[in-house]
């Protein structure tokens, strides 16, 4: 069998270790609602992870197509950028695919001596780790914007439209 | 092997929270999630407690010496008096039905923010110092002593609590954390523990009339301005008026409408309503510059203070004679209105009981309080067809409704939105059906949560409704997420641009307005932002 196909007939396994792994990073009870309760609109972060960890599993073995693989990381990492958590941690779902995949076939590769193989799947996996850091940052960059605007759009423009101010220039 | 170290290095790294009983978790006021603390002009201004500079992330907070004291009997005051606070402390047996159902612990996965726990916090403090089993029993009932560190956990998730009641539609006994967190911060506001974002906009409103402190000539001014951008859309100038003697009917709205986007184009919308129903049936509507704010920033702060700030409405409508008010597009005002108005300032017997001029249908459930919804009151005239309409107008946008909390779970508008929305547009599409109604998904920012500092918190608690937005964008195509609440007005477009950036938020008299067709209008070529209407996009 050759590498991809060991590794995909393995998805459903290491998927739910994945969801595992990242759901652990919230408190015992926390962690177990995100896992367990299916709902796509009573659970919205557990449905999100979920699905979108199958199609990043998915993309990584077909055309690993990055606008694809940009949304996928994006609903994910921006979910994780108002939880709170500092940013490693936000995006340690990328690592933590890597163990999960590894746990499960590690043996095999290893057997198999699919070294090679697995050096460059490391590859893909760094590649996802950037695009997680560039997507966390402009989900904190809109933030800070928002917030940042908040007060200019409240204030400024009622000063500016009850006459308070007037531009330079006119 | 070589490859293997990494992994076995990173599975050395526990992102794993340790385990503990709740009670030991200890307290960590995250930035993103709290707001600023009240300052302490806005407290001296309406004779609040306590008031001084403090912050948050101090270890001290500065409070009074005697402030255990002043919390417990404040207690036992409240058990007395509000029977529905006891009962709540009292009957939870912790089934945990209501867990899973606040939007903040959906989107954040801290346990405190499970009703049952935020409850619970209270409660402790209910069985630990005021019932004798916990006294005796101390942790095995349930019961812990108030410290500090437990009074400031209350302050930190009881405003973290929007009053939304999602919960209470899912506990088996009906127990309302809102009501729970009303009085919650009631206690707190006894030690001038409130936040910036309600104290402010509480004064303001209590000194000038309206949250921002705008002054009534500044107030006209910008309704000026909307009169200006309708000319020229129209060709015709509303001509509102403004605190007039013997006007049949005042118009009150929150101010957000007056004075934040797109409320604004909300309020363009209020302003063509009732110009045409001026020319088409002599209606004579007044705005008020005194009474210019529908919210009750009070309501979020204590009962008395939410009675100050509700008695503007009335004593201007006595001051100008009229017959009855309308209220605009809000959400809390609407369930102060209902819930607390008449008890606490009515019966307004100078008032009538309202009439609709032009239908003659009878508002009989505001029999007493002489007060109805602009929705109600626009959905009447158009069930009677009095308003002549061009819903092609409204052709662009592809539209899904957000039940505000208070009108929709507090007071069952449910129907008059939706009637009024399916007259003005063709494309209206409902999300999933758990998310709606009754059980609506807060904005994320009710009860003066909108904050610009607590951002994350709203962006976690506002995940649960932009992720059914999602899915009607995803199946139909939907663009705008239209209210009837000017927080959500505020709230949703912030929460949009980050969960789902295309789709816009919108009144719905935004859309009554662009639909409505004023007699000898001119042909218009854009919508009330300036949009070109749909078919007029090539004459650009
Ligand atoms: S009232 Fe709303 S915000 Fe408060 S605990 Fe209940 S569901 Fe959460
Ligand atoms: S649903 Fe009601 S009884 Fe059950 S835990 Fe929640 S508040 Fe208590």
């Amino acid at each position: 069998m050759n590498f991809n196909s060991m590794i995909k007939k393995n998805k459903s396994r290491i998927i739910n270790i994945w969801l595992k792994k990242f759901t652990d990073t919230y408190s015992e009870q926390s962690g177990k609602f995100f896992r367990d309760n299916q709902g796509q609109f009573s659970n919205p972060v557990g449905y999100t992870f979920r699905v979108n960890m199958e199609k990043i599993f998915d993309e990584l073995f077909l055309e690993n197509d990055q606008e694809k693989m940009s949304e996928y990381v994006d609903g994910i990492t921006r979910i994780r950028a108002v939880q709170g958590f500092p940013p490693s941690v936000s995006v340690s779902f990328v690592p933590m695919l890597r163990e999960s995949i590894w746990e499960v076939c590690g043996r095999e590769i290893a057997r198999e001596g699919m070294h090679q193989e697995w050096l460059e799947l490391n590859v893909k996996f760094e590649e996802l780790m950037q695009l997680a850091f560039d997507t966390y940052m402009s989900c904190r960059e809109l933030l800070w914007k928002q917030r940042a605007d908040f007060l200019h759009t409240r204030t400024h423009k009622l000063l500016e439209r009850a006459g308070f101010i007037t531009r330079a220039g006119k | 092997m070589a490859i293997s170290k990494p992994d076995v290095l990173y599975r050395n790294i526990s992102h794993k929270p340790p385990e503990t009983n709740w009670m030991d978790v200890p307290l960590e006021i995250k930035p993103g999630r709290y707001c600023y603390a009240a300052d302490p002009e806005p407290l001296e201004y309406v004779g609040m407690p306590n008031p001084r500079k403090w912050n948050p992330l101090d270890d001290d907070w500065k409070l009074p010496e005697n402030w255990k004291e002043t919390v417990i009997s404040g207690m036992k005051e409240r058990l007395e008096k509000f029977r529905s606070f006891k009962v709540f402390m009292d009957i939870c047996v912790r089934c945990g039905a209501c867990a899973d159902k606040c939007h903040y612990f959906i989107g954040s996965g801290d346990p405190k923010n499970m009703p049952v726990l935020r409850a619970e916090l209270l409660r402790s403090v209910y069985r630990g110092e005021i019932t004798k089993a916990g006294q005796i029993l101390g942790r095995f009932a349930g019961g812990r002593e108030l410290t500090e560190n437990v009074l400031k956990e209350i302050w930190y998730y009881y405003y973290q609590c929007s009053e939304c009641r999602r919960c209470s539609v899912f506990c088996p006994y009906g127990i309302d954390q809102a009501e729970i967190t009303i009085i919650g911060r009631e206690l707190l506001n006894l030690l001038g523990l409130n936040i910036d974002w309600i104290a402010k906009p509480a004064a303001n409103c209590y000194r000038t009339g309206n949250h921002l402190g705008i002054q009534p000539h500044a107030f006209k001014d910008m309704i000026d301005f909307f009169c200006d951008d309708i000319e020229e859309i129209t060709g015709i100038r509303p001509e509102p008026t403004f605190n007039k003697k013997g006007a049949d009917y005042l118009f009150i709205t929150p101010s957000g409408d007056v004075f934040a986007d797109p409320g604004t184009y909300t309020c363009m919308g209020y302003l063509i309503l009732f110009h045409y129903l001026k020319e088409e049936y002599g209606m004579d509507i007044t705005w008020s510059t005194y009474a210019s704010e529908g919210g009750n920033f009070g309501f979020f702060t204590s009962h008395e203070l939410m009675k100050r700030l509700n008695a503007k409405m009335y004593m201007e409508a006595k001051r100008l004679g009229v017959k009855w008010i309308l209220g605009g597009e809000c959400g809390h005002m609407w369930r102060v209105l209902h819930q607390y108005m008449d008890s606490m300032n009515g019966p307004p017997d100078f008032l009538e009981v309202p009439v609709s001029p032009i239908t003659g249908t009878r508002f009989q459930h505001a029999a007493s309080t002489k007060m109805i919804h602009i929705v109600e009151f626009v959905a009447d005239l158009m069930k009677h067809n009095k308003l002549r309409l061009d819903k092609s107008r409204n052709d662009n946008l592809r539209v899904t409704f957000h039940d505000s909390c208070n009108p929709s779970r507090g007071l069952g508008f449910l129907e008059e939105p939706r009637y009024v929305i399916n007259k003005v547009c063709n494309n209206f599409f409902e999300m999933p059906l758990e998310t709606i109604r009754e059980q609506t998904f807060c904005c994320g920012g009710g009860s003066g949560l909108n904050a610009g500092e607590n951002e994350e918190i709203r962006m976690m608690g506002g995940l649960p409704r932009a992720n059914a937005v999602k899915s009607v964008r995803d199946r139909h195509g939907v663009n705008m997420l239209a209210n009837i609440c000017a927080i959500d007005r505020a709230t949703l477009s912030a929460m949009m641009a980050y969960w789902q950036p295309d789709v816009g938020v919108t009144g719905v008299h935004e859309m009554v307005g662009n639909a409505l067709i004023l007699p000898g209008e001119q042909e218009r070529e854009t919508d009330l932002r300036g949009e070109p209407l749909p078919g007029k996009e090539e004459d650009e």
